[in-house]
């Protein structure tokens, strides 16, 4: 029997896939990194119906897969009420998917055929920083060792890096041709998490990966 | 065509509200709120209030939902806050709300927070009829927001009249309520003390009421019906100060009824002062300051010397709530308004001209 998953990811640029058995059959993205909370729902009304799929009653969907960062807070949260609201209202499970693992999961085959065993994921984290997490090959599939970090790119570990944030901080990262403006993707977060799903393990709770809390600071006339 | 049920949801400050109305009848209001969270902080912190409405989100509207009787199959509309607001957490609501309508097939309206806190007037739940009234004004007094409206079409045609050109109202009594130790939300604490104190005490500045802002009916000057609260709050910094370069006690009870007299004072003057000069024959006052005990007696005072009628809605429905929200939606789908669409955009600064986007 054929299954059939929508996946989502805001944590750097907003996009919606539909992946069939394996197979991306539906795939909308944007470039701009500012705008997710104006574009998602159009997409995912466009992969369903792109699909043969009725969007208010999507009867052959099995579950949604969800980018929970890290990424800019704003951009994160919208893919998440979003993907919990699709769920909800279809009564159908949502699961979470770190957004690095995803990219990770795309690129591992490029790293493991150039000889690395072990590889870093990086993206934009703003404020002169990156979200990054090492990854190594296990079986000739990649695993996360350690993060997901956020921290100046000069603190990453030394390996070669797939992903923006390799293109933002070329002094400080070595990155891998053709992956330095990579991002996370609807389809990478679906077709990982189908895999993350079938082996019982690698999925994360819905909730956004903020990784940084909130700057506020208590004025001093509070403090005691 | 029966009342269009109508789900809102309103997410621009720091309170997760869902309400669910049909037509003009509630059926159900629901609010979260992480005021808590903000208590240390002495005021609303955008971030936090934008992760609250992440997790409040779905319980709140499942709790809607419960209380209504009603699955998300029976509605025949959503309504959002699209703004004016925080960004962040405006962008919660109107992110849900898109994906609620994607996967419900079910219209949306952006609608406009302030025009919002109007229209829950004409739920039955207010116990005013509305629609009888001549010329309607509306006086909201909020954390966020100071502003005097004059509505001629409630889905159409909202002027503005008059509002802060700085803090809001409760912005102010935020702020003083920092300064002489009091605690937060500043509204109900320095109501509270106020009660023990002498409003004659100090008199702090009513702003913007001096003859060159005020201007005249034939000639009015730009500001007579705008208000300034950052001239009263300097002048509770500065009396502190006094108190304190002295070493002694600060008669904070004092200075807070001192201070609200001169708040209720100048607000309340000037909404009744545009409403009289714009024909206006009933004013609805909303906002989380409709709570102030000073600013309802002198409102309803002055009001009724001026031969106005007056409505206070239930303060549950004059802080920021999903009700309204609903309402607003129920008469756009009466008045056949355009529906929003999928990709509007959350606006932190929507004007009151603009009722729908």
């Amino acid at each position: 029997m054929s299954h059939m998953y929508l996946g989502l990811d805001t944590s750097a640029t907003a996009s919606a896939a539909i992946i069939r058995d394996d197979e991306v059959i539906a795939h909308r993205a944007t470039d701009s990194n500012r705008n997710h909370s104006e574009v998602l729902a159009g997409f995912i009304a466009d992969v369903l119906a792109q699909a043969g799929l009725d969007p208010s009653a999507p009867k052959t969907l099995d579950g949604i897969f969800i980018g929970v960062g890290p990424g800019p807070f704003t951009g994160l949260r919208a893919g998440i009420i979003t993907a919990q609201t699709l769920a909800h209202t279809w009564k159908i499970p949502v699961h979470g998917v770190l957004s690095l693992d995803g990219l990770a999961h795309r690129v591992g085959a490029d790293a493991f055929r150039s000889g690395a065993q072990e590889f870093i994921v990086a993206t934009d984290a703003r404020r002169k920083e990156v979200y990054w997490a090492h990854y190594e090959n296990i079986g000739g599939q990649p695993q996360r060792l350690h993060g997901p970090f956020v921290t100046p790119a000069a603190e990453v570990t030394e390996l070669p890096v797939y992903g923006a944030g390799a293109g933002l901080y070329p002094e400080a990262l070595y990155g891998m041709t053709g992956f330095t403006n990579a991002v996370p993707e609807a389809s990478d977060i679906a077709t990982y998490g189908t895999l993350a799903l079938r082996r019982g393990r690698g999925l994360q709770p819905v909730e956004p990966q903020y990784l940084r809390g909130h700057d506020a600071k208590i004025p001093k006339q509070l403090r005691s | 065509m029966t009342a269009p049920i109508v789900v809102g949801i309103e997410t621009s400050c720091d309170e997760t509200g869902i309400g669910i109305v049909a037509g003009t009848k509630l059926l159900a209001h629901q609010v979260a709120s992480s005021m808590d969270q903000h208590v240390a902080f002495g005021g609303v912190i955008p971030e936090i209030a934008a992760r609250a409405h992440v997790t409040e989100f779905w319980p709140v509207l499942d709790a809607a939902l419960q209380e209504a009787e009603i699955n998300l199959e029976d509605i025949d509309a959503i309504a959002v806050t699209a703004g004016p607001g925080l960004a962040g957490a405006l962008m919660v609501g109107v992110a849900g709300a898109k994906a609620l309508s994607v996967a419900t097939g079910k219209p949306l309206y952006g609608i406009n927070h302030l025009i919002a806190h109007i229209a829950v007037g004409y739920l039955d739940a207010v116990g005013t009829d509305l629609s009888r009234v001549k010329q309607l004004g509306a006086l909201l007094v909020s954390g966020g927001h100071t502003e005097m409206l004059k509505i001629r079409s409630i889905t159409s045609d909202v002027e503005l009249l008059g509002s802060t050109i700085d803090d809001a109202a409760g912005e102010a009594y935020d702020k003083v309520a920092r300064l002489i130790g009091a605690g937060y939300p500043g509204g109900p604490v320095i109501d509270k003390m106020a009660r023990q104190g002498n409003p004659q005490a100090f008199t702090f500045p009513r702003g913007l009421t001096a003859p060159k802002n005020m201007g005249s009916r034939e000639t009015p000057a730009k500001d007579r019906y705008n208000w300034s609260f950052s001239g009263v709050k300097t002048a509770v910094s500065r009396a502190v100060e006094q108190f304190e370069v002295r070493g002694m006690d600060i008669p904070a009870d004092d200075i807070a009824a001192s201070f609200q007299e001169a708040v209720a004072d100048v607000i309340t003057k000037k909404a009744v002062l545009a409403a009289t000069e714009h024909n206006i024959d009933h004013i609805l006052l909303g906002g989380g300051v409709a709570a102030n005990s000073r600013l309802r007696e002198l409102l309803t005072v002055r009001t009724a010397a001026a031969g106005i009628g007056l409505t206070i809605p239930p303060i549950n429905l004059c802080t920021d709530n999903g009700a309204m929200v609903a309402a607003l939606g129920a008469q756009l789908v009466a008045a056949d308004v355009d529906v929003s669409g999928l990709d509007f955009s959350a606006n932190p600064t929507q004007q009151v001209s603009l009722v729908s986007v």
